[in-house]
């Protein structure tokens, strides 16, 4: 760091930097605490593989499949708990009381072609707080044993 | 009177445009970092879902994260890389070949993208011998629509 002595003769007019060092030390502050605070968020699912070697698929009882079933475009879309309707703002509570008693929260989440994707990922956070450890993602067009 | 006033113009004082400059410069790198750290997709630009508890994702921020990005309009791209459907498996299946490699695809998807084209990727992510995968999504501030 320099030092300059007052006295060393005649100086013309200077900035005054304090200020600018000021907002420059907020600055750097503010980004550090932004990048610290950044992290990704979303939600986790898996993807049941088909059965190998062509085996049937064990029978599991009292299998939940939540679908999301298109309307028409630009509607909501339906939901449904195996086969039977749902109204959105009752989904969450439903799962609620069907994993209530259950030792595995597993459930399926299975959606029409043309369903935007924002509505299966509302599925799947409801599912999620609803207590559902893990979702299994249908992508073939197939029944699940026990459906 | 006069002479005191002389006097104290002889004190030392800091120069500290040194240090504002050394300021700038950092004020600029985190800058800089902080702008390549938010868009890791490369100019790929996704409306990602809006869900009410997502969870953190601290690996979607690692380096060799397999990142998947699905458009509204349909298009996909492996990391920075636009693909097609037949490509993404072996995409997903050259960087398997790193054992250091997370076995796990973060799926970007735009919220308006349709269920189809996740259908597709989920089904490529799949074949590629992958069950784990994470949607990324924002914490939503207001209240769903399906609420």
């Amino acid at each position: 760091m320099a030092f300059a002595m007052g006295g060393g003769g005649a100086r013309g007019p200077q900035i005054n930097v304090t200020p600018l060092i000021d907002v420059l030390l907020t600055l750097i502050i503010m980004f550090m605490l932004v990048v610290s605070m950044d992290k990704e968020h979303g939600e986790v699912a898996q993807i049941p593989q088909p059965p190998k070697d062509g085996k049937s698929e064990p029978i599991i009882e009292r299998t939940v499949v939540i679908e999301v079933v298109w309307t028409a475009k630009g509607q909501v879309p339906t939901v449904k708990i195996n086969r039977g309707d749902v109204r959105w703002e009752d989904l969450q509570d439903q799962l609620t009381k069907i994993y209530l008693t259950r030792a595995e929260k597993v459930a399926f989440v299975r959606g029409d072609a043309d369903v935007d994707f924002q509505y299966v990922a509302d599925v799947i956070d409801r599912a999620h707080s609803a207590g559902v450890t893990r979702i299994g993602l249908l992508t073939q067009d197939r029944m699940v044993a026990g459906e | 009177m006069q002479r005191s006033r002389r006097a104290m113009k002889l004190f030392s004082s800091v120069d500290s445009t040194a240090f504002a400059s050394i300021l700038v410069v950092l004020v600029f790198t985190v800058w800089v970092f902080q702008g390549m750290s938010y868009n890791p997709h490369q100019s790929v630009s996704v409306d990602v879902p809006k869900v009410s508890h997502p969870v953190a994702m601290r690996g979607a921020l690692r380096e060799d994260a397999m990142k998947v990005s699905i458009l509204r309009d349909g298009q996909v791209y492996f990391g920075g890389d636009r693909v097609w459907s037949g490509d993404l498996v072996q995409k997903i299946q050259d960087r398997l070949k790193d054992r250091d490699v997370e076995r796990k695809v973060y799926i970007m998807a735009d919220m308006r993208a349709r269920w189809s084209t996740v259908k597709m990727v989920l089904e490529g992510v799949r074949s590629a011998g992958i069950i784990r995968v994470a949607f990324l999504a924002d914490q939503r501030r207001v209240p769903s629509l399906t609420r």
